[in-house]
């Protein structure tokens, strides 16, 4: 049995927090990370109060747990049915309780986070006396474990090409399937292939930006910003790398597509401006007066611009990792010097203008190392 | 390779070559795929100068197509009908078996699902002409004789091809114009 555990956690719960990090991290970050430390935990108070008095609220969590807990179900009938997977079927000839208690297993890890914040909101309940809401939030869990640890006996017992289950989340996930467009190619790829890398970056930013705004926020020293916040842009030219990397390759075809090289430009940015939104965020919730909210905006674009120059960068170099991450240094160098005359808008406008100047130059002529 | 004031006319031309002459290299290039010394103009569209017009001009399919794994068929069909605009080859689309794959991520399509994706894909807008990178590798019987007819029936209606391919096409089909011969690394023209 013990076997059979250490087997399923690395299957099963490891690679769903693995392939599921950016998501979890969003989610993360968006309830705990937005908020100052020292309100945090009066912050979750006021929700799950908010949550135990209104019904609407009520419903609206139970729901996000519903839509979560159809995420799980649908990484196991996926895992189950990929080629390499076919062994797990080989538990249909444990004795139905010993699966039993395999799958509830399996389904209560993958569910994790839902069911420890739910323990929170019971907690509370019981202490405000209000058994019944305690009751509900405790059953509607058990009742989601259930669920996904019955789906998963009866997909590899009944072992039918398409389950009534798989049916249901198919027509459920295809209501939410949204149609990326171009603009949310490079996006998609990080979000889905890199998602690992991209979690560490923005753990890696925020740990920065927290240094400066949380930890040091009543002496709140500019200068040591300016170099914490160069390390947060340092970090993201990884992931410039590996959106230049993956155009340039998988998307390749793309270059027979009539797109002008402004508009590619354009897709850069916005991606590269819906990726630093959480720093963004961040830093604007945290910021209690600190630095005005026009130099935070302006560091923003500046972040953006600078991300579009590093793409320059890799198609001058070709694409070439040790050329790219010495002009990224020199870059660092160059910014660090510009925020001491602390002239934020020209910074801005004078690297926007190299990027785009660069872009325009190297993008036709770019051919991969 | 270095190719001197070679011009072709409106027809089907068949590149040959032996392995790592160039055919492929040279297809990307008039395709816009990589950069090259000097000028490539289809119709009266240079593509250094108009690069865009020449683009909605040139189609090209390539001999092993990879596309991102996280998308699926319909967002890349609908991605190239969003740029090369003009008409769609819904017959070809249904003719080669894939369309009630279209909703599908494209990691779950085989290989041969993948080439025929990206042939429905190189007839789509108002191209005049169309490049076939090894276009018979990995199709079926049937298949093959639904691109020969596209070929056909496009040709008719004056889009020109250039094909690199190792077998042969049906000649009942396909009337070649011309081979294009790749050898000492230039292009030379072979009337039939």
């Amino acid at each position: 049995m013990k076997t059979i555990v250490h087997i399923l956690l690395k299957v099963w719960v490891k690679q769903f927090y693995i392939i599921n990090a950016g998501f979890l991290f969003f989610v993360f970050f968006f309830f705990f990370g937005m908020v100052n430390g020292g309100q945090l935990i009066s912050y979750h108070i006021s929700l799950i109060q908010a949550m135990l008095t209104s019904p609407v609220f009520m419903a609206v969590v139970l729901l996000a747990w519903l839509f979560y807990n159809i995420k799980c179900i649908l990484f196991f009938t996926t895992t189950i049915k990929a080629q390499d997977s076919s062994y797990i079927y080989s538990l249909g000839i444990l004795p139905a309780t010993q699966q039993w208690k395999l799958y509830l297993f399996a389904s209560a890890s993958v569910y994790m986070p839902a069911l420890v914040y739910s323990f929170f909101i019971i907690y509370l309940a019981i202490q405000q006396s209000m058994l019944v809401n305690a009751a509900l939030v405790a059953i509607y869990q058990i009742l989601m474990v259930a669920m996904g640890g019955w789906m998963l006996f009866y997909t590899i017992n009944k072992n039918t090409s398409v389950t009534a289950v798989e049916k249901i989340t198919a027509a459920i996930s295809s209501v939410f399937k949204v149609n990326r467009g171009y603009y949310g190619f490079l996006s998609g790829y990080i979000l889905d292939a890199k998602k690992l890398a991209f979690a560490m970056v923005k753990v890696f930013s925020i740990l920065m930006l927290s240094i400066s705004f949380v930890i040091n926020g009543d002496h709140f020293d500019e200068d040591l910003f300016g170099i914490f916040y160069l390390l947060v842009f340092v970090a993201h030219a990884t992931l410039v790398f590996y959106l230049v990397d993956f155009l340039e390759t998988q998307l390749q075809f793309s270059r027979n597509l009539p797109m002008p090289w402004y508009k590619v430009a354009a897709m850069y940015c916005f991606t590269y401006g819906i990726f630093l939104l959480p720093e963004l965020a961040f830093m604007l919730v945290n910021n209690h007066g600190n630095l005005p909210v026009t130099v935070i905006i302006l560091l923003y674009l500046t972040t953006v611009a600078t991300m579009l120059l590093c793409t320059a960068y890799l198609y001058g170099c070709g694409l070439n990792m040790e050329s790219y991450l010495f002009l990224v240094f020199i870059t660092f160098i160059m910014i660090f010097f510009l925020q001491k005359t602390g002239l934020r808008l020209l910074t801005l406008i004078g690297i926007l203008s190299a990027a785009i100047i660069a872009f325009k130059s190297y993008y036709y002529s770019f051919e991969k190392e | 390779m270095s190719i001197n004031d070679c011009k072709i006319e409106k027809g089907i031309y068949w590149i040959k070559g032996a392995n790592g002459s160039g055919k492929t290299s040279l297809l990307k290039s008039i395709a816009g795929l990589i950069p090259f010394e000097g000028s490539i103009a289809v119709d009266e569209y240079d593509i250094n100068h108009n690069r865009m017009a020449y683009l909605q001009k040139v189609n090209y399919a390539e001999a092993e197509p990879q596309y991102p794994f996280f998308l699926s068929g319909k967002e890349l069909i609908d991605f190239y009908r969003s740029t090369k605009k003009g008409n769609f080859p819904e017959s070809l689309l249904k003719d080669m078996g894939i369309e009630k794959f279209m909703h599908q991520k494209t990691s779950t399509y085989s290989s041969g699902m993948l080439k025929k994706l990206s042939l429905v894909l190189a007839f789509i807008g108002n191209p005049t002409l169309i490049l076939l990178d090894e276009p018979l590798i990995a199709l079926d019987v049937a298949a093959v004789e639904v691109l020969q007819s596209a070929i056909r029936q496009y040709n008719r209606a004056g889009v020109s091809f250039i094909i690199t391919s190792h077998q042969l096409f049906n000649n009942e089909l396909i009337n070649c114009t011309t081979n294009l011969l790749l050898q000492e690394k230039t292009l030379q023209q072979e009337t039939i």
